[in-house]
């Protein structure tokens, strides 16, 4: 089974992360890049897709050359090979253009299943998945905290708030996984020697046969216009119970149409 | 000549403190001291991610890297204070054993307490499955089982001292010889009381921008300030004596000569400045968390009681600071002024 398990470096999230001033993008260069928590979940799955039904597991990741980084953690894990999509014509690509820049190299790579977290923690959009697949026109499985592989055909439970559905869909699809679907090994020690003799293909926005205009800051649909710290908090009110505490509170929530 | 850790040994490193921050917190070295819960919580993780292999050869299944490339990944032993005979079994072990055994050890199958050099006992060898024991400049092992332990005060409850005897003729002798072993595990146990400093640093300051007297957190007074600057400065002088002798007992061994008294000069710089270091970090540590600082509820003993024990293992300062300087300025009664 070919599975492709794609993986985004965001900045760590211990840290503080800020929008550039001149294009209004995530600044990439001022914080350390770490591998996107979900897609350690993402990565771990595909594994063991690969562990239960044989195959290869190739990495997919589009992102600055920092993002080699990345790569090589999800390399340490037990991936094979991997696909890292590199271009300063990239940059500043939104969902859209990403879902786009994916698929076509998806296309080259060629897949029976794709793998991704369910959002990154950067952007936090958790459509990508869903224009994957649109893109890709393959069925779209998304929220799974379990993933079955029969045959030509796979099954996941998705998460819902009431529960699961179980969904079912023919190969080959896209699944999206979120953090409850398993606990993600260490890389071993062997991995970790291991990753630097493993395959990395670099592609440019070239390789792709993309519309350019579709790709990157410019080729964005979205647009950020503007943005601004949020401000701090204002101070709380605090009522003294003199004997009408309660009905002081239930005035103030009454006034914020809470009750 | 670029000195810097390679992106490898960092990820090792990093790979091991994850493992042991998740699978060895404070509260599993309290149950492995009162006998509670395991005895070495985290091994089992460990010898899963190929730990205990690091320095065994690839002909046994091992790794077969080189001191310096485990240096950092020891380190961060010694910053979470692992419970067992860590030193003994990833660092000594692989130097003595032989291949049949050694591919046990990569596996993480096989525990092994030593007691080498000037060693009077062999530490947590309760925990071990085979000992290497030093007796008359000939090396022996010998399966626990075979092994009368009898348990020695010590200051450590978590790192246990044991004296060794032997019931009938159980011993198997080793082609090996010691030296080289107790280099390695002479620096072995210098990283690991760097990472403990570091581990003691960073909890003393964080507790002094906490802890206020005088309406100010007590780090913002000088007199805690420097206590804890001079520690941080030790800490930073001490490390990378240690990563140097590390590099200096790795193969090739392009960066130093290997002749046997530069190694030795190497080996001893490291182990006085890494315990003077920890010793150090140890004493402020507990002057900085004050009364609090020797209650047997914080966890802040574990790390202190192993500095005390790791500090005289493989030779004190001291010996180690008089071996320089012999090996510096000769035999000290010819140096005798006038």
């Amino acid at each position: 089974m070919n599975i492709v398990v794609c993986v985004k470096q965001v900045p760590d999230t211990a840290t503080e992360r800020k929008l550039r001033s001149d294009d209004k993008t995530l600044d990439r260069d001022a914080v350390d890049g770490v591998i996107n928590e979900l897609d350690e979940y993402a990565v771990e799955e595909a594994l063991r897709l690969k562990e239960a039904h044989g195959g290869e597991v190739t990495v997919l990741t589009m992102g600055p050359a920092k993002a080699a980084d990345t790569i090589r953690k999800a390399l340490a894990m037990g991936a094979d090979k991997a696909v890292h999509l590199v271009d300063d014509a990239l940059a500043g690509s939104d969902a859209l253009s990403t879902s786009y820049a994916l698929a076509q190299a998806l296309g080259r790579v060629g897949f029976d299943v794709v793998v991704l977290g369910s959002e990154s923690t950067d952007a936090r959009t958790g459509v990508l998945a869903a224009m994957l697949a649109e893109r890709l026109g393959v069925p779209q499985l998304s929220q799974a905290r379990k993933v079955e592989v029969n045959g030509s055909a796979v099954t996941i439970e998705r998460v819902t708030d009431y529960g699961y559905d179980r969904v079912e869909a023919s190969l080959p699809a896209v699944v999206s996984v979120v953090e409850k679907i398993n606990e993600p090994r260490y890389p071993s020690f062997k991995g970790i020697m291991a990753a630097k003799k493993k395959p990395v293909e670099t592609l440019g926005a070239a390789d792709l046969e993309a519309d350019a205009g579709q790709l990157g800051l410019a080729g964005a649909w979205s647009e950020v216009v503007d943005f601004a710290v949020a401000p701090p908090r204002a101070a709380g009110t605090v009522v003294k119970d003199e004997g009408d505490g309660g009905a002081k509170a239930a005035e103030f929530l009454a006034s914020k149409k809470f009750i | 000549m670029d000195f810097a850790f390679t992106d490898d040994q960092l990820a090792l490193a990093t790979t091991v403190r994850k493992v042991l921050a998740e699978h060895c917190p404070p509260s599993s070295l309290r149950a492995s001291a009162q006998q509670t819960g395991a005895r070495l919580p985290g091994w089992s993780q460990l010898a899963e991610v190929g730990f205990f292999g690091l320095l065994v050869p690839e002909s046994s299944e091992g790794l077969g890297l080189g001191l310096v490339d485990a240096i950092l990944a020891l380190e961060e032993t010694g910053r979470a204070a692992l419970p067992g005979p860590v030193v003994e079994t990833a660092a000594i072990a692989p130097f003595l054993l032989t291949p049949e055994c050694l591919a046990r050890l990569a596996a993480g199958d096989l525990r092994v307490s030593v007691r080498l050099g000037g060693q009077v006992y062999a530490p947590d060898a309760d925990a071990a499955d085979l000992l290497i024991i030093e007796h008359r400049g000939a090396l022996h092992t010998i399966s626990s089982e075979l092994a009368r332990l009898t348990p020695q005060p010590g200051v450590d409850p978590v790192r246990r001292l044991f004296s060794v005897a032997v019931e009938g003729a159980g011993t198997v002798p080793l082609a090996a010889v010691a030296p080289p072993a107790v280099r390695v595990a002479t620096v072995a146990v210098a990283a690991q009381l760097i990472g403990l400093a570091r581990h003691l640093l960073e909890t003393s300051v964080a507790y002094a921008r906490g802890r206020t007297q005088f309406g100010a957190p007590i780090g913002s007074f000088q007199a805690v300030k420097h206590l804890l600057a001079d520690v941080a400065i030790a800490v930073d002088f001490a490390a990378p004596l240690v990563y140097a002798a590390a590099v200096a007992l790795s193969p090739p061994f392009k960066l130093l000569p290997a002749k046997e008294t530069e190694l030795d000069r190497a080996v001893s710089a490291a182990k006085a400045a890494a315990g003077e270091a920890a010793a150090q970090a140890a004493r402020v540590a507990l002057q900085v968390h004050g009364a609090v600082g020797y209650t047997d509820e914080l966890d802040l003993r574990y790390w202190l009681a192993r500095v005390w024990s790791l500090d005289p293992a493989y030779g004190s300062a001291a010996l180690h600071r008089s071996r320089l300087r012999t090996a510096i300025l000769g035999s000290p009664e010819l140096r005798r002024w006038p």
